[in-house]
Formats: structure tokens, C-alpha cells, sequence
């Protein structure tokens, strides 16, 4: 298990730049670290309402940047959740080291965005990394048809397999007719007459 | 994991099967899958050569009936994913929402609200591995451990019923604190320091009666091995995690509410099988009367500061202002890491909740519990992880 993260570092040069309306917050140990590994595969720093920092990470980028954070130690991938803003798709990931004290227990977050302008969303999967993103990695495909690139059975996880669309997207039009298909029997439909299921 | 091929099965070496392999469906209606799950067992005699799991059976949309109602509308529902022990479902929400209306800090709750969350979800903690034991028992045939396990959940439940009327489906928290106050009741207090004061009698009653049953040791033990790296792997938390060997518990290295204060331990064991998460759940039952104990004397004895519920937020015209952001608030269930990544808008509906359920994260793995084992200890593996389809699905 690796030391507790080291203080922040300022990585600043002496000249500050020109004021800003509100200053960005600076990434500190290791997200400090991580950022100054991948400065290209990642965009940009963030520090979410509950105080804690995430990382947006370029989809192609985000394996090694997840590989370089598992060889950090943080070995638990958390959550895995995914997200629909007006104009992109967001994949939040958070990991953490998992500790037997408070010391030794640290979170990292990263965030994929996505824009909706560059077509239907695709990310790189985690599964070999961690095998756990495979069901979560599924049920984000379900509900937002988020791509995976690299899961090996990237199937619905809720829905049936005939299900059109993906629901949890903003601008998911509830179906005028259910098809369930199911396998080797024949094909039910149930039609949306009474304006309710 | 890879799919299972049943068209063209093999051995888990990759060999192809010297056998007549046999395809057999369990549930989604089979009692010892716990609800609505189904397994898809690939079987070499009694042997099972692989497992895929089958869900969504109970799935009912809850994340997106969460954008289409108000923020605190929404409590209710999380009652209804896992309803065994739905307080904790309701905390890791309303933590989530505050971290959004109160910053990192959300000094919103005062210290007295903060001492009847804790009361209320380690009661419910109790509730939970009580019926866990129950039933996982009745998965293996015994059917009286239930009829103990259920004395002292009927009793935590009528506590639980005085507390805010319900039985089952609480819907207690509130942002900013929780609905009722304790009861007027002078002898409640009282009566479940009594209850505290009887109940490790209960669990060494449990212990002895269990442990000295060689057929039931003999069953257990061995059953439904997971390595450390497994575990670390599969993303599994909670008492699964803890039996390998990995004191990692939420309410220990990143506390919350007021754990801090309160002293437990967090009780592991390197016996990775279904004993050993047995025997994890049972000490944890310990830890949760101690921590109660001394949340019952400083609720008795301390005037703590505040009332329940923060007027300022019991509204719900605050979070139209102030629900802006983006949060995840994690808490230890008593299946797990319970989570919810809440997202805001400024509006009065969330824009999006999404909640890591314990018991979807650690289904994931019981394919490689079962593996090589016999069909019969499926069943007690699949007990161990301590799942229910209501958060699975969702």
C-alpha cells in the first residue's frame, strides 16, 4: 500500500498569471501526479461540490491513465456512472485505495466527457483493468447506449435484449409498442393503446 | 466475464468436456435465489462448470423516475431497492443531496439528527445480517435459525415502528436531519438498553447453536472460496471484502456522520469461504451493539445540540436554489459500498441519481465462487454474498 499522498507541490511558475475571475483550483498529490504524467490525455481539473477533485480524461486516453492510477493503488473501482447534459454524455469513474485506516485511504476520480456533436458516445473499457467494469460498463450501455470499446459481451444488463433505445438518455421517447423478445420463443407484443403501460 | 457458451461449452481449463454437459435454468421464481435472479448453470454431473447470472427482472427504473420528481420525493423510492435495510438506503441519498446544499462540510445536520441517523441505521444494520442469517440457513436447509433471527428482528422492528411508523419501508431521512424526533415515550430509551443488554446473549446463542452443528461447519467451510485479489478485483466491499482478510470499512477510513467518535472495531478474518463471512457478520452484530450503546447513552444523557431537522432545509424551495453541482456520497451498507452520484441543476427534479448498489457489484462474482463446486453449495455461495434483487436491479 503506498504512503499516504505528499503535499501539494505547486508546479506553478514564479510569474503568476494574470488574475482570474475565480482562480482553478490546482490538482494536488496524486492527481498532481497523474495530470503531470498524461498532460495530453487529460483536459482539465475539477473540484466537484463535495469537495473532492476529478480529473476529465480523454476517452482514448482514459485506460492508461486508469492503468497508471491502479499502479498507484487505487485498486477498487468504486463506481462507475454515467451521465446526459444538454450537449454531451459524461462517464464518471471513481477508485479508491482501499485502506485499513484513514491514512492509507484515498479516492480518485475521473470523469470521460463526451460530446454529443462527435456522434454516438464511445469510450475505452476498463474490464481488463478491472473486471468489476464489466456489469457497471453494461448497465451504462443499457441506459445511455454509451459504447465500450473493448468489452469483451457488451450486452443490456436491465432490459430485454429487444429494447429499442436507451432510456435513460433526455431525449428517450417512450416506445408506441413493446417487443420482447426472448430466447427461442416467439416474439410478444404489447401495444401502448390506453396511453399507459 | 466472458459470456458462457452453451452451444459450444468448455471446462473451465479450456478443455473440451469429456461429458454430456447438462444446461439447466435456476429461478427468476426459485426460493433460494433470494427474488428474482436467474442463473444459467452450465452442470458436468452435480458439478458446475460455469454460471451466468440473469437480471433485471425486478428492474424498475427507479434512476429515471428520479429525474421526473422532486429531490425529496425520491427518499421513498430508495427505500424500495434494498428494503431490508432501507435507512441505509435513504442515508447514502440525503448524504449525497447535502453534499450538494451544504458543501464537503454540510454542517446542516445538527449533532442530534447526526446521533439519530446513526441509532436508526445500526438498528437497521442488526435487521439486516439478522435476516441474512435466517435466511441464508433456510438456503441450506435449516429452518429454525430463522425463527431466532426473526425474535430479535421483530423487536428491532417494533423499535424502528416507534421511531417513525413504519416497518420496512422507513423513509426517515430527510435533508438536514430526519422526519421525527425520537418518540415521547420516557421508556424507550430504557427499553432498548435493555434490548442492547440481551442481544450479544442472542448472538452467542446463535454461535453456539450454529457452530456446533458438524454438518452445517462441514458445509460451510470451503464453500464459495474468494481470494484477496479476487476481491480487490471484482470491486467487492463490505463483509465479502472484510472476510478476506481487509479491514476496510467506510465507517472507519472515511467517516461519516458520527462515527468518528463512536469506538468499534472492524472485524475480519483470512477464512475466505461462507464460514468466514458468516463469522464476519456475526462480530459485526458485536460492533453494532456497541456503537448503539453508546449512541443511547449520549442521546439519554447529553443534551445534544439541535433539533432533528433543519427547518431551513426540511422545505423543498431550498434545493430548487441550491441543488446545483455534482456529488457522490458513499456509506458502508451492511452488503457494502452504497453510493448515489447525485447531479443538479438548480431545478426542483435531480437531473441525475445514480445509485452503486452493494448488491449488483457483488453478484458479479458468483461465477467464480461457484465454479468446480457442487450445485448445492451454488446456492450457499450465492446466500454468502447476501444479495437483494431489489438493489440489484433497481
Amino acid at each position: 500500500m503506498a504512503a499516504a499522498p505528499a503535499p501539494a507541490v505547486p508546479a506553478a511558475p514564479a510569474t503568476p498569471p494574470a488574475a482570474p475571475a475565480a482562480p482553478k483550483p490546482k490538482p494536488r498529490g496524486d492527481y498532481a501526479m497523474l495530470q503531470d504524467a498524461h498532460p495530453s490525455g487529460i483536459a482539465s481539473y475539477d473540484v466537484l461540490e463535495d469537495g473532492v477533485g476529478v480529473l476529465t480524461v480523454a476517452p482514448d486516453e482514459l485506460f492508461t491513465v486508469a492503468a497508471e492510477a491502479k499502479a498507484m493503488g487505487y485498486r477498487l473501482l468504486s463506481v462507475l456512472s454515467a451521465y446526459d447534459r444538454t450537449d454531451h454524455f459524461g462517464v464518471f469513474y471513481a477508485f479508491l485505495k482501499v485502506a485499513d485506516t484513514p491514512a492509507q485511504f484515498a479516492e480518485l476520480r475521473l470523469r470521460v466527457v463526451l460530446p454529443k456533436a462527435a456522434g454516438e458516445p464511445k469510450v475505452q473499457s476498463l474490464v481488463d483493468l478491472h473486471p468489476s467494469a464489466d456489469w457497471h460498463e453494461r448497465e451504462m450501455f443499457d441506459m445511455y447506449g454509451i459504447q465500450f470499446l473493448g468489452h469483451p459481451d457488451l450486452r443490456r444488463m436491465f432490459l430485454p435484449d429487444g429494447w429499442t433505445g436507451h432510456p435513460m438518455r433526455k431525449d428517450y421517447k417512450e416506445p408506441e409498442q413493446f417487443v420482447a423478445l426472448r430466447e427461442g420463443e416467439d416474439v410478444v407484443v404489447r401495444t401502448n393503446e390506453e396511453g399507459s403501460w | 466475464m466472458a459470456k458462457v457458451d452453451f452451444a459450444n461449452p468448455r471446462m473451465p481449463d479450456g478443455r473440451a468436456p469429456t461429458s454430456q454437459l447438462m444446461t439447466l435454468n435456476m429461478g427468476p421464481q426459485h426460493p433460494s435465489t433470494h427474488g428474482v435472479l436467474r442463473l444459467k448453470l452450465l452442470l458436468d454431473g452435480e458439478i458446475v462448470v460455469d454460471v451466468e447470472p440473469v437480471i433485471g427482472y425486478l428492474h424498475r427504473g427507479s434512476e429515471k423516475l428520479a429525474e421526473n420528481m422532486h429531490w425529496v420525493k425520491f427518499i421513498p423510492l430508495t427505500d424500495r431497492m434494498d428494503y431490508v435495510s432501507a435507512m441505509h438506503n435513504n442515508h447514502g441519498y440525503v448524504l449525497a443531496v447535502e453534499k450538494l446544499l451544504g458543501g464537503p462540510e454540510q454542517n446542516i445536520v445538527s449533532e442530534r439528527a447526526e446521533h439519530i441517523r446513526v441509532f436508526a441505521a445500526e438498528l437497521s444494520r442488526l435487521c439486516n445480517h439478522l435476516f441474512w442469517m435466517g435466511t441464508f440457513m433456510l438456503d441450506l436447509g435449516a429452518i429454525t435459525p430463522l425463527f431466532y433471527a426473526l425474535r430479535e428482528r421483530e423487536t428491532i422492528l417494533g423499535f424502528l415502528e416507534e421511531l417513525c411508523g413504519a416497518r420496512l419501508t422507513f423513509n426517515y431521512f430527510r435533508f438536514g436531519g430526519v422526519k421525527y424526533d425520537l418518540p415521547d415515550d420516557p421508556t424507550y430509551l430504557p427499553r432498548i438498553k435493555e434490548f442492547l443488554a440481551k442481544m450479544p446473549g442472542h448472538i452467542a446463542e446463535y454461535q453456539k447453536q450454529l457452530r456446533q452443528n458438524d454438518i452445517l461447519v462441514a458445509r460451510l467451510t470451503g464453500t464459495g472460496p474468494l481470494s484477496r485479489e479476487q476481491a480487490l478485483e471484482w470491486g467487492i466491499t463490505g463483509p465479502m471484502l472484510r472476510a478476506t482478510g481487509v479491514a476496510h470499512d467506510l465507517r472507519k477510513v472515511a467517516p461519516y456522520s458520527v462515527y468518528k467518535s463512536l469506538n468499534f472495531e472492524v472485524p475480519t478474518t483470512t477464512q475466505s469461504d461462507c464460514y468466514g463471512r458468516l463469522h464476519v457478520r456475526w462480530a459485526e452484530m458485536v460492533e453494532s451493539v456497541k456503537i448503539l450503546n453508546q449512541v443511547v447513552d449520549r442521546l439519554a444523557n447529553r443534551n445534544l445540540e439541535g433539533i432533528h431537522l433543519n427547518p431551513d432545509y426540511a422545505g423543498g424551495k431550498i434545493l430548487r436554489v441550491k441543488a446545483k453541482g455534482e456529488a457522490y456520497a458513499r456509506i458502508e451498507h451492511p452488503k457494502g459500498e452504497y453510493g448515489c452520484h447525485v447531479i443538479g441543476d438548480g431545478k426542483q427534479n435531480p437531473s441525475r441519481v445514480h445509485v452503486r448498489a452493494p448488491s449488483f457489484a457483488n453478484l458479479q462474482v458468483i461465477p467464480l465462487m461457484a465454479r468446480g463446486q457442487k450445485i448445492a453449495d451454488l446456492v450457499a455461495s450465492l446466500g454468502s454474498i447476501d444479495i437483494v434483487l431489489g438493489d440489484v436491479d433497481r
